[in-house]
């Protein structure tokens, strides 16, 4: 697995990691299976500390995605429905975040942006394919 | 859960060395946690050797206090009870040179009751290390792979090295991060003195930034990436940089219409109060540990 | 502790072998050319003890021996400072005065053997130009000189704490040994200074004779012992010395 880290791209590193294996395990690169290097393997071939790798794995057991077996390494956990409920949620969360702070930036109100998301979720309804 | 914090590795509190009129180290307060890399970043002349020095008891400070693990560095008997398991590779990295590889490798054991024979045996191949060969004729490469042999063969709790990549080439730096990050993974603590950023920037967990003998900041990797920012805003009048005393601000620099606010957090704060004041541009982005090096030593605050 | 003297032994080792093999070579040569050398001064040839006195222990192989025992006295924190491996010796677990005491009992058993040289060769070379001299002698002049280089190897060794150059520390050491034996020689002073060149020559020495050129008295212990003493206490200055040193 390849990985492409940057320190200075405002996101902390074993983000970028987990984001990295996420993505991976998405677009099918990474399999159900597939064994990833050890923590202190994968910190020396991307010269990264320990801690960031740890983390990040960690972080990605603790999602569900990776399975860390004793001594044998760490083991991609991928299941059809690669998400759970709680990710989706969460990633949701975040781009509804991001979508309502360019709106203010533009000068919307609240009250606005509110009316927006109404118009789309109610009144839009028949128009939009129907959610799986 | 309440998560214990690893120990101290290195305390310092208001330690100051002067020589004459000129304080080299002044006031400082400085601390290691255990089980991390700490990169210690600063100009040449910052204070950096002088503090590692006091660390070791080479140098005696002028006031202040510090311990090494938890030892006084002040007491010659502490802190040699403490070098039993504190590593040093300086930047002079010049060993005996009339002494053989080997010759030096037996000397430097018999000091160590904790010495891995195999870890040096496997170092010396690993690193390519002639055995017979005299100091003295090895490159400054060889060196100090030379020097990290003896340190990490003894797996000491704590490793200091002062600017370890000086005087070496890329292929020979990488392979020392390497090192580092391989020993830092099997519980050595790494503390390492560097002007070179990008090598901080990739290994370490923890950042010091030591500005005239004294620390300016403190601060880990992952909250560089995750919180700090720099904030343009541009204003159609004098902007007010009065505005921006506010938590997590840690430098306003003003050219004509336009403030830099560099925060270690709250940038959303930050931005919401610049539009709050009709600022007419608003520009949150990402900051590089360069960039912060260079605001916290260049300029006063 | 084996290390460090093996240490100290490594980084003295040259000096001390050439310096060995200079005074053997000088006080071979004594013995071999004894024959163009003791037609002297005028009339009475002389005998062979004053002859191996005179040209030996009086003469300038004395100078030669303190001075040698002066670059024994050479090396040191101040000198790996100038090396730059202060830094890797200093983070060893042993504390500084270890390193001195390691260095300075080497530099005395060095000293001690150097002492004893003509002591070996003379009495060992002599009957082969058909000569003797009483070996007895030349170990209570090996005593002497034992005694009075300890103090002086101390001399060079408290110059090499005080001074870092590789030069600059042996030549301090050189001043203060001149400046002592002025000193010794000023009158009021001269009572109280132990001539440390007579008691290694023994000139106006109670236990020498002149004409004889041999030791008949025994030997100034009470003497030996303050110069003893003032070895240890240059050496102990320079521990403390070294104690209060920033590298």
């Amino acid at each position: 697995m390849l990985f492409s880290l940057n320190p200075a791209a405002g996101v902390p590193v074993y983000l970028q990691l987990m984001q990295q294996v996420r993505h991976a395990v998405e677009t099918g690169v990474l399999k159900h299976g597939d064994l990833l290097p050890g923590i202190r393997t994968l910190a020396q071939e991307l010269v990264v500390s320990h801690n960031t790798v740890a983390k990040a794995y960690s972080e990605l057991q603790h999602e569900g995605l990776l399975e860390l077996r004793h001594g044998s390494g760490a083991y991609i956990s991928a299941r059809r429905n690669s998400k759970s409920h709680e990710e989706k949620l969460r990633l949701g969360q975040q781009r509804v975040r991001r979508l309502v702070e360019s709106l203010q930036e533009d000068g919307l109100s609240e009250e606005a942006i509110s009316r927006l998301f109404e118009a789309e979720l109610f009144y839009a309804l028949p128009t939009r394919a129907p959610s799986p | 859960m309440i998560i214990m914090p690893d120990a101290l590795v290195i305390e310092t509190h208001q330690l100051t060395k002067r020589f004459g009129q000129y304080a080299a180290v002044e006031a400082l307060d400085l601390n290691v946690r255990a089980h991390q890399i700490t990169g210690f970043l600063g100009r040449n002349g910052a204070g950096k050797s002088t503090t590692i020095k006091m660390l070791l008891n080479m140098t005696r400070p002028t006031s202040g206090t510090g311990t090494l693990l938890g030892m006084r560095i002040d007491d010659p008997k502490e802190n040699r009870e403490a070098r039993r398991s504190v590593a040093y590779v300086g930047e002079d990295k010049q060993l005996y040179a009339y002494m053989t590889v080997e010759e030096l490798i037996r000397f430097t054991r018999s000091f160590y009751s904790e010495w891995r024979h195999e870890v040096a045996q496997r170092l010396l191949t690993a690193y390519q290390l002639p055995p017979k060969r005299k100091v003295r004729a090895l490159s400054k490469g060889m060196r100090t792979k030379l020097a990290l042999l003896l340190a990490l063969s003894r797996k000491p709790e704590l490793l200091i090295l002062d600017e370890p990549s000086e005087g070496l080439d890329p292929v020979a730096i990488e392979e020392l991060l390497q090192t580092l990050v391989g020993a830092a993974s099997e519980g050595t603590t790494i503390f390492f003195s560097s002007h070179q950023i990008t090598e901080v920037e990739r290994i370490a967990d923890r950042v010091c930034i030591l500005d005239h003998g004294t620390v300016v900041e403190d601060f880990s990797l992952d909250e560089l990436q995750r919180d700090y920012r720099r904030v343009t805003l541009g204003f159609a009048s004098n902007p007010p940089v009065d505005e921006f005393r506010m938590p997590g601000v840690r430098r306003v620099r003003r050219a004509e219409r336009q403030l830099s606010v560099l925060v270690s957090g709250n940038a959303e704060a930050v931005a919401a109060r610049g539009r709050s004041i009709n600022a007419v541009s608003v520009d949150v982005v990402p900051i590089s540990l360069r960039e912060v090096f260079l605001e916290s030593v260049q300029s006063g605050s | 502790m084996v290390m460090l003297l093996y240490k100290a032994w490594r980084e003295s080792r040259t000096r001390f072998l050439l310096s060995a093999v200079a005074l053997a070579i000088i006080c071979a040569s004594f013995v071999f050319f004894h024959g163009d050398a003791s037609g002297g001064i005028g009339d009475e040839p002389l005998s062979y003890a004053v002859y191996i006195w005179r040209i030996t222990y009086k003469g300038y192989l004395r100078e030669l021996f303190m001075i040698l025992t002066i670059l024994l006295g050479v090396g040191g924190l101040a000198r790996e400072r100038e090396h730059r491996t202060v830094g890797f010796t200093l983070a060893l677990p042993v504390s500084r005065w270890r390193l001195l005491a390691t260095r300075t009992l080497v530099g005395l058993a060095e000293v001690v053997l150097l002492a004893a040289l003509p002591a070996i060769v003379l009495p060992f070379l002599s009957p082969l130009i058909g000569q003797a001299y009483p070996p007895s002698q030349a170990w209570a002049f090996a005593i002497l000189w034992a005694t009075v280089g300890s103090l002086i190897f101390g001399m060079g060794l408290l110059a090499s704490v005080l001074f870092a150059g590789e030069f600059t520390a042996p030549v301090a050491a050189l001043f203060g040994l001149v400046g002592y034996t002025l000193f010794a020689d000023v009158q009021p002073l001269e009572r109280y200074l132990i001539d440390i060149h007579d008691v290694m020559s023994g000139i106006d020495m109670p236990y020498f004779t002149e004409a004889t050129g041999m030791i008949t008295g025994r030997l100034p212990l009470i003497t030996l012992l303050a110069v003893l003493l003032a070895t240890a206490a240059l050496v102990g200055i320079g521990a403390r010395i070294t104690n209060r040193q920033d590298f």
